[in-house]
């Protein structure tokens, strides 16, 4: 990893690369030429940073944390929508006696600011799971197996109970559209392990994107090649990854040959410029990723048990199941950042539950509960839950009272949620932090999105306060130039 | 200070200064050092400037004023955060202190907030004043802020660099570092850079070659002087004007609107580029093009610049929304027009430049009287100016003289028409008779759903095939339901049927006995919907309404009812929120339309020639009535002023927290003078600031406006700006390597009379141009970033510039301009990425899909795919340097992208079509199409056992050579210049 740190117009020892890619012209072995390329700084040194002079590093190589990181790995299940908070994880038992009766109570929704309503107790029982004796509505029966594995985090509040801007405090921290995204974030500060595969993946739900689409994983005023890339897991995962008009692979590898030898015609002349020989080398990296990036969603490869652990063998659970496989493939091959939405489009299409509460989340929890709780075990069988952080949640929670006149729908609550975080180096069942009786805010512990993102970041190895992008004349951070502790009772 | 020397409350005076100290540590000192400290001076940081780990730091208090009130104890500012009474009092952040604690702290304050010397922690609390900050004689002499002037131009011991200015600054300065110039380029390298820097578009073979051919001195100048007056120029550098002023077609956020007619602002932009506008005239009409004496339809359009930005149509914060959209204007205004980073100054004075936070609500008070966005035609203002309007008038009188004259032919004949079906009708003139007639027959000749229970419709939510709304359209598939048809608790509606996808479509027949005089469609639509009667579309809504409304259709089915069957068939588009459709018809058979009486009987009784003439005069008048409608006023999307609101410095940048009340003003680095708006700038509807503004920004006596232009100029010739941060002239921002260059560059510009074209030549003409690009060992070892320019910089294409080139070198480029936004084809994955897959794109004609990409509809959650994976500008923040990445994800849109193989397809057919039949002149062609340049020996013989290669592996000779094409449109030589 020779020179990662030149500028970008350096004339870097390019006398042994030439001499090489000329007996590459003559048929070397192309394969072995990437590497050679990626590993002597080929690929670095490509790029300009927003000011036009400062180089960087090739954005895909592999970065080392500044401080010892407990996770390699992150895998946040994204409940779009807005998952209520006192019917899932947020035992209530104050609230089922009030259901149907009038209160006072300070909420605010996309309905606006209101001083009392209508109270819906909660539609599920609870039961106590695991060890620690964790309290779990019947909603996620899988998942409260698994609470011991599991930090809860009652307090969570966040600035806007409005969709439009709480995906994008979630996503990126801020309510303004225009800011890196979380992944984005650590794809920019780790890279990726594996230069075949994208750094950070999102799967969307199969009835669309969530509100705002790709600004939920936008890079922002960062490159984008930090961007999220959206995988699909099934057919092809990647946009444009398969061969066009039926080429062959052998009659690609004649193809790139040839495009290599006009390429290193016009390069000879050209040595000093490291983007001209960067991009040469990109065309062998895509046909590598071209290889390996189907082979990661390659699922029969996977025995039947472990199918069925995820829930691939039920039509209710297939989606959400082959999404978890697949993140756990995905970490198993160095990616860093993965994101599954549950939930998408508008409406019920999400957790967002304004009419009947019971439906929705029935349906939401009953897609999710196995495939999740299947990803906890196998990521630990396979000693893989040390290194890999997940995340659970949505924008927000709901509110206790009723949004309607009639009916069970809640209205969204950013003044308390619940949240959820395992693996990666995080306490198993524990529960920090408090709401209120009836859940409509938190009162104790409280944590804002921002100290989430700092225990993200923090688990990484990376000091959240430390971590920044020059940009507009500041040091931009994720978690604001104002700062934020990580969630120090759950690492 | 001693405690001693303090105004002691009653209970302070019963205790002793040991006793207090004492209190100090045994009560206090725990809770401050537990919640406290960690931000406020325990360790590195100090939030809010505020230190509480000593006496000292508590009495200076932080930002927002001292902490204690020793007058009035109960009213510290820090027993206020303590309160947690609201959302700007919380203190600690994390959670309040439990009573007992904040009793503590009261009784502390009462005291006199008394602290123990050996705990305190001092520090340097003033770190962030850097001297570069202030405002004094030192920071006023920063370069940036000097007047503009032409510097001596240095005398150079070299003739040839030594006949242009431009060429003697640079020359100079390699000179003094020992370095040499390159030598001039290749001249097909040349031609090449020229076009791309002024077009965005490759030279033709045939351009390429009569260059090589011209041997007059002149020739470049000539190729300069061509390209500069093409209507391509604009498109070019107007996108680099576009990526400044981060121009979009939606709002952002969950819905992400269309901001319509906003692209008459790209439009504008672009012809003022092609106009050569003077520069100090475009920025004053986009800053206050609605306040000019001088005001045009024109000047209007470009205040469209207010409305470029994101704005939140659900925010979570009212006050706070608003200041994020005049601060998105502000910063914008300030780094795109100053490059100055005046926005760094909203919370708290500029940490490295000199501006204050007074300067940057001074300046947002230019702004602040701007009305909010709004959806829809909110922000649209009328731009038809007063001389079109009576041209119009003219136009219009002229018009009703032809449709009196034609009115007077047809009244003889349509009187015959109605005797004579009296004759046969006797009912017909029974007006008497009309009420009873009313009266006895049902008005609706379909009934909606808010009468009674609803009508059973046909319906599908599966997009049904193209001829659906015709009336002989099989719809026995369709499922069938009563209306009608939406989500519960649509305002107005009334459900019988659930329907919670994005698309439906409804059909259902009627039966009419007679033609009615007079049609009316009552709908409700809950969004966009399309209505058809007998299988004409007959109407179009779009956006929701809330309630039922009564439209009139009588003209528009004039020429398709019939009596029996007739056919009405909706489809209904939602994007958000609730949904709902339903729609019904009413009738009135009192009074037959005279054309449908013509139609159905004109020809027994006025004969056919009566029934012609009337037909012809009927027809002319149709015609005259409609294009009597296209003459209407015209609009764009523009600024406008609400009232007149004041403007506080709001502390922290907290809406909540106002201080100082502020007037305009400019930066005070910058001027001294006090703004004050002259008479008859007031305009009425707006109070003149903008204009003052404008006028202070586009005077040539700014120190910075012409520099920052200047600036970019140089930035899009040469790869990159004599200050390289070219939004940002700060301190933090890039040096220039050439300032004195920079500095004359700005004073010709503005005795140019800021015109741009000029300049373009006068760059384009130097030497330091027109260099070679390649390197060498020594000047790549002594300045490897090439800060001297001894050598001019390859540059790759840009997003546009890659899709602009493909479409030409195939032949298929549509130089179509102006207009509405177009769609390029997008693939379904990254449709699917949007909340609404179906909805977020839209489609445009063949023929539309391949004009130039500064057409296409900028969406800000769903940007084009291609312009996107090749370092578009980013459309939330003024983007002042592209950046330019290569990663393997592009290899792949460019390799197995349809839009690539599509464009091989079509490279090869032209190949085909100019080199028929001969390979090796095929292969030959399509390399100096892409390089603009002979292909070489080595390139032909690739190229034909390529397509050798594949030919002998049973792939037909087309599909090989057009492979051969893919790779062409790969090439490295065609997506870099030089």
């Amino acid at each position: 990893m020779a020179n990662i740190d030149k500028p970008a117009n350096t004339f870097c020892g390019q006398t042994s690369r030439r001499e090489f890619l000329h007996q590459v012209g003559g048929g070397f072995s192309s394969l072995a030429l990437t590497g050679m390329m990626a590993g002597d700084g080929f690929l670095a040194n490509q790029a300009m940073a927003a000011d036009g002079k400062t180089p960087w590093a090739n954005p895909l190589a592999p970065k080392k944390s500044p401080l010892p990181a407990k996770a390699k790995h992150v895998i946040f299940l994204f409940m779009y929508g807005g998952p209520s908070h006192m019917d899932t994880f947020d035992y209530k038992p104050k609230l089922y006696p009030l259901d149907g009766k009038t209160i006072d109570v300070k909420t605010f929704g996309r309905g606006g600011k209101k001083t009392g309503g209508r109270v819906v107790g909660p539609k599920w029982d609870f039961k106590k799971y695991g060890q620690c004796g964790k309290q779990i509505s019947d909603l996620f029966p899988h998942v409260g197996q698994q609470a011991d594995k599991i930090a809860f985090l009652h307090s969570m509040t966040a600035d806007s109970p409005i969709h439009g801007s709480a995906m994008l405090m979630m996503n990126s921290g801020h309510l303004l559209s225009g800011k890196p995204s979380l992944g984005s974030w650590v794809n920019y500060g780790l890279g990726s392990e594996n230069e075949n595969l994208p750094g950070y993946v999102v799967m969307l739900d199969p009835t669309g994107g969530p509100i705002s689409g790709a600004k939920n994983w936008t890079s922002g005023y960062m490159p984008a090649a930090y961007q999220g890339v959206t995988v699909n897991a099934s057919g092809t995962p990647i946009l444009d990854l398969k061969n066009a008009r039926g080429m062959k692979r052998d009659e690609q590898r004649t193809m790139l040959d040839t495009l290599g030898r006009f390429n290193n015609r016009h390069l000879s002349t050209r040595t000093d410029n490291s983007n001209l020989a960067a991009r040469i080398a990109s065309y062998e990296l895509a046909y590598k990723m071209q290889m390996s990036a189907p082979e990661a969603v390659d699922f029969d490869s996977e025995p039947g048990h472990i199918q069925k652990l995820y829930g691939l063998d039920q039509k209710r659970t297939q989606d959400f199941g082959r999404k978890c496989l697949l993140a756990r493939r995905l970490v198993e091959r160095g990616v860093r950042f993965i994101q599954i939405y549950s939930g998408g489009n508008h409406n019920d299409a999400n957790w967002d539950a304004h009419g009947d509460l019971e439906k929705n989340h029935n349906y939401h929890a009953g897609n999710t509960d196995q495939p999740i709780a299947g990803l906890l075990k196998d990521l630990e069988q396979r000693g893989l839950l040390d290194e890999t952080l997940i995340v659970w949640g949505g924008e927000f929670g709901r509110q206790p009272t009723a949004e309607y006149a009639k009916g069970t729908g809640r209205d969204h609550n950013s003044y308390g949620f619940t949240m959820w975080m395992a693996g990666g180096g995080i306490k198993g069942g524990i529960s920090v932090g408090k709401t209120d009786e009836l859940g409509a805010a938190a009162v104790e512990d409280r944590f804002h999105v921002k100290n989430l993102h700092a225990t993200v970041l923090t688990q990484l190895g990376f000091d959240p306060n430390d971590l920044s992008y020059f940009y507009r004349g500041l040091d931009q951070r994720l978690v604001g130039v104002e700062g934020a502790e990580p969630i120090r009772q759950i690492i | 200070m001693s405690v001693l020397a303090m105004p002691m409350v009653l209970s302070a005076q019963e205790l002793s200064d040991a006793a207090k100290v004492e209190f100090f540590d045994q009560k206090v000192y725990a809770i401050l050092k537990d919640n406290c400290f960690k931000c406020h001076g325990g360790e590195k940081k100090l939030k809010g400037q505020f230190r509480l780990t000593s006496r000292e730091g508590l009495l200076a208090g932080g930002e927002i004023g001292p902490a204690i009130n020793l007058k009035e104890p109960q009213k510290s500012l820090l027993l206020d955060m303590l309160s947690y009474r609201d959302g700007d009092h919380e203190m600690p952040p994390k959670a309040k202190l439990p009573q007992a604690q904040i009793d503590i702290l009261t009784q502390w304050v009462k005291l006199g907030a008394p602290f123990n010397p050996k705990l305190e922690i001092a520090g340097n609390d003033v770190p962030d004043k850097l001297p570069n900050t202030q405002i004094n004689a030192r920071t006023k002499a920063y370069w940036a802020y000097q007047k503009i002037q032409h510097p001596p131009t240095p005398k150079v011991a070299n003739d040839d660099w030594g006949r242009s200015a431009i060429d003697a600054f640079v020359f100079d300065r390699l000179a003094r570092n020992k370095l040499t110039p390159n030598g001039p380029a290749d001249r097909r390298q040349l031609i090449r850079r020229a076009y791309y820097d002024l077009i965005g578009l490759p030279p033709s073979p045939e351009e390429v070659a009569a260059f090589m051919k011209d041997n007059s001195p002149n020739a470049f100048g000539k190729v300069i002087d061509r390209l500069l007056a093409m209507p391509q120029y604009g498109e070019k550098w107007g996108r680099h004007w576009l990526d400044l002023v981060r121009f979009a077609e939606t709002n952002g956020y969950e819905r992400d609107s269309k901001k319509d007619l906003i692209w008459k602002y790209r439009d504008y932009v672009i012809r003022a580029f092609n106009e050569d506008k003077p520069y100090d005239r475009f920025i004053m009409e986009q800053i206050a093009g609605d306040e000019l004496p001088d005001k045009t339809g024109d000047s209007i359009t470009a205040t469209g610049f207010y409305r470029l930005g994101i704005w939140d149509d659900e925010p979570a914060d009212r006050p706070l929304a608003r200041y994020d959209y005049l601060d998105d204007i502000l910063r914008t205004a300030s780094e795109t027009f100053l490059g100055m980073t005046v926005g760094c100054a909203r919370c708290h004075d500029h940490k490295i430049d000199p501006i204050p936070q007074k300067d940057y609500y001074s300046l947002l008070s230019f702004f602040n009287d701007i009305s909010p966005h709004g959806k829809g035609k909110t922000n649209h203002v009328p731009i038809t100016d007063a001389n079109t309007k009576a041209q119009m008038e003219k136009k219009r009188a002229e018009q009703q003289k032809v449709i009196t004259a034609i009115q007077s032919k047809l009244e003889p004949i349509e009187e015959a028409l109605i005797d004579g079906y009296a004759v046969k009708n006797p009912t017909i003139r029974d007006k008497a008779d009309g009420k009873e007639r009313n009266k006895l027959k049902n008005p609706y000749a379909l009934p909606d759903a808010a009468r009674g229970k609803g009508q059973i419709w046909e319906y599908t939510t599966t997009k049904p095939g193209d001829n659906w709304f015709e009336i002989a359209y099989n719809d026995r598939e369709w499922k069938k339901d009563w209306s009608g048809f939406g989500s519960k608790g649509t305002p107005g509606g009334h459900v019988r049927t659930e329907w919670k996808t994005s698309d439906i479509w409804l059909r259902k027949d009627f039966r009419l006995v007679e033609i009615p005089g007079k049609l009316v469609l009552r709908i409700h639509h809950d969004e966009d919907a399309e209505v058809y009667l007998n299988g004409k579309q007959i109407k179009t809504f779009t956006g929701h309404i809330g309630r039922y409304v009564d439209v009139d259709i009588t003209e528009a089915s004039l020429d398709v009812l019939q009596t029996g069957r007739n056919t009405i068939a909706i489809h209904c588009r939602q994007t958000s929120g609730g949904q709902y459709i339903d729609a019904g018809l009413l009738v009135d058979y009192n009074i037959t339309p005279i054309p449908i009486l013509a139609r159905l009987h004109g020809k027994a009784i006025l004969g056919d020639a009566k029934l012609a003439e009337y037909n012809q005069l009927h027809q002319q008048l149709t015609t005259l009535e409609q294009q009597k409608l296209e003459v209407k006023e015209e609009f764009a999307m523009a600024v406008g002023e609400r009232g007149r609101q004041k403007t506080w410095i709001l502390r922290r940048g907290n809406p909540q927290l106002q201080g100082e009340e502020v007037v305009p003003a400019f930066p005070q680095i910058l001027s001294a003078s006090e703004v004050k708006i002259p008479e008859g700038y007031d305009t009425g509807k707006t109070s003149g600031k903008r204009r003052v503004l404008a006028e202070w920004i586009a005077s040539k006596n700014n120190p910075m406006t012409a520099k920052v232009m200047a600036n970019r100029l140089w930035q899009h010739h040469f790869g990159r700006g004599i200050v390289r941060s070219s939004n940002n002239f700060g301190h933090i921002g890039d040096q220039p390597t050439h300032p004195d260059l920079l500095n004359w560059l700005a004073a010709e510009l503005v005795e140019g009379d800021w015109k741009l074209k000029r300049m373009h030549k006068l760059i384009m003409m130097s030497r330091t141009y027109q260099m070679a690009s390649r390197g060498n060992q020594a000047a790549l070892a002594a300045d490897p970033n090439n800060d001297f320019f001894w050598r001019f910089d390859m540059r790759r294409l840009t997003a546009e510039e890659i899709r602009d080139s493909i479409l030409a070198l195939t032949g298929q480029l549509n130089l179509k301009m102006a207009g509405p936004s177009i769609y390029t084809e997008i693939p379904a994955e990254v449709a699917n990425t949007a909340s609404r897959p179906g909805a977020a794109w839209g489609r445009s004609s063949k023929e539309d899909a391949v004009r130039r990409s500064v057409y296409i509809f900028v969406k800000r959650s769903l940007q084009e795919p291609f312009l996107a994976a090749f370092d578009w500008a980013d459309t939330d923040n003024t983007c002042d340097v592209r950046f330019v990445t290569t990663v393997p994800t592009q290899t792949l849109t460019m390799m197995n992208s349809k839009f690539l193989n599509d464009s091989a397809e079509v490279l090869a057919a032209r190949l085909q079509e100019e080199q028929p039949n001969d390979t090796s002149a095929q292969v030959t062609h399509a390399i100096t199409l892409a390089t603009s340049r002979p292909a070489t020996k080595e390139d032909v013989a690739d190229g034909l056992k390529l397509i050798e290669h594949f030919t002998e592996n049973g792939i037909d000779k087309n599909k090989a050579l057009q492979r051969f094409c893919l790779l062409v449109l790969n090439l490295n030589e065609f997506v870099y210049l030089d």
